[in-house]
């Protein structure tokens, strides 16, 4: 069998270009310890076979396999090729060729807080799935949450609680009295502070190894660059109006950054996920935007307090699953939630071949 | 044909329903018709025609797409909220 492989310094360059190269470390925990390949996400060659679809749902996903010194690395090679992964290298001399050449290397425990980490994050780093490569990724993760009011409460603090490493903060707004039945990160005695300042206080009360940057602007087209590029992975869109989903959704789908979705109305929540350059964006679902005032604001509608705490926390989910890279994404999926009747309905849309930016990053693409 | 409507947000304001079973006139076959007829037969539903996306059986369909006796069409405003 033709066996593909990748040396060092190749690798090495392509990971500063090809954003989307997946580097798969398949030795044993123990050794992951002691250092790995930026980025690289740990699934042992004991559980490959059973994890591997669940973390790379996309049998076309560029992935490079390394081990300690090259032979783990080709068995893992041969048997991604089995599973029908058509675009698979590994790392000739493994690891130990990467660390001998000085290239970088990450050592998967969350900098920031080393000792208290492993406590902090106990819980979640013993699900395989997160493990310490995980909790390594999360602490390295930036997510943009525009809107800290119903929705970016509850997306926040989760996110904050799971160790995200930044999380940036766009909203223009005080906290009002009317705030506090659902906007649940604000509280009684920051009624008249910025949300963003009241937000970032109670973000670094939950959890001191998060960085937060603050932006107590109106996100809109004028400033959409200047805030979008700032390296984020992932967005929230947890926005109260129409015309800045629409900015945020073009600027997103610009840049390739990934947009988890929530909206709420009255008793109904919707969430789904733009991946960016693969998949539908926003403008697929609803090519065409309201007019000012047809359709009305929580202000105008009203909202049951505890509803942005179910979406704002699914959108949470979706940002999380991203970073590790597990699960499936609602990409392409809209799903709806009535809480009146408690019922959970998926609806499928895909890509509007006339969409107005789909369709010029297609051309662009 | 019989149909049975799904109505959200604020299309299950206007229509004053969540749900609804309805036999359509013959002549609304596809999406673009039954849109049409929405708009006379629940005339609060008029300002989010043109906004609202139709869902066949749990998927986004286009104006186009044809109608069968049984469908579930959900009826979907954008909500804005957060």
């Amino acid at each position: 069998m033709q066996t593909a492989t990748i040396t060092a310094p190749e690798l090495h360059g392509r990971l500063r270009l090809q954003k989307d190269l997946v580097v798969v470390d398949v030795r044993n925990e123990s050794e992951v310890r002691e250092g790995q390949i930026p980025g690289a996400i740990h699934l042992a060659l004991s559980e490959l076979e059973q994890r591997v679809r669940n973390a790379l749902p996309n049998p076309q996903t560029s992935i490079v396999v390394y081990c300690a010194q090259g032979a783990r690395s080709a068995r893992a090679l041969r048997l991604l090729q089995q599973l029908g992964y058509q675009q698979v290298l590994h790392l000739e001399a493994g690891f130990t060729q990467w660390r001998a050449l000085g290239l970088p290397i990450e050592i998967p425990v969350p900098a920031c807080s080393a000792g208290h980490a492993l406590d902090r994050y106990a819980r979640q780093m013993l699900l395989g799935e997160v493990g310490s490569a995980g909790q390594m990724r999360l602490s390295q993760a930036r997510v943009l949450l525009i809107g800290v009011g119903g929705l970016g409460s509850p997306a926040a603090l989760y996110l904050a609680g799971a160790g995200v490493g930044t999380l940036g903060l766009v909203d223009p707004d005080v906290v009002d009295i009317s705030n506090l039945h659902r906007q649940i990160i604000h509280e009684t005695s920051r009624i008249a502070m910025r949300k963003v300042e009241s937000a970032r206080d109670r973000i670094e009360a939950t959890n001191t190894d998060v960085k937060v940057a603050t932006f107590a602007e109106r996100f809109c087209s004028e400033n959409a660059e200047r805030i979008i590029g700032c390296a984020w992975d992932v967005i929230i869109d947890g926005t109260d109006n129409f015309p800045t989903r629409y900015a945020l959704n073009d600027v997103a789908a610009r840049h390739g950054i990934p947009v988890c979705h929530g909206s709420i109305d009255r008793f109904e929540g919707r969430v789904t996920t733009f991946l960016g350059n693969q998949g539908p964006c926003y403008r697929c679902l609803f090519p065409r935007q309201p007019q000012p005032g047809i359709i009305g604001s929580c202000a105008e509608r009203g909202v049951l307090g505890v509803l942005p705490g179910v979406i704002g926390t699914l959108q949470a989910t979706e940002a999380l699953k991203l970073i590790l890279g597990i699960g499936q994404p609602l990409a392409g999926r809209l799903l709806t939630y009535d809480a009146l009747s408690l019922e959970f309905r998926v609806i499928g849309y895909g890509r509007d071949p006339d969409c107005s930016v789909c369709a010029t990053r297609v051309k662009e693409g | 044909m019989q149909v049975t409507l799904l109505f959200f947000a604020a299309a299950r304001d206007a229509a004053g329903r969540s749900q609804d079973v309805v036999e359509l006139p013959a002549e609304v076959t596809n999406v673009a018709q039954f849109t049409a007829w929405l708009g006379k037969q629940y005339p609060p539903l008029d300002p989010y025609l043109a906004c609202l996306r139709i869902a066949q059986n749990e998927k986004f369909v286009d104006a186009t797409t044809t109608l069968h006796s049984g469908d579930t069409l959900a009826i979907i405003p954008p909500v804005a909220g957060g």
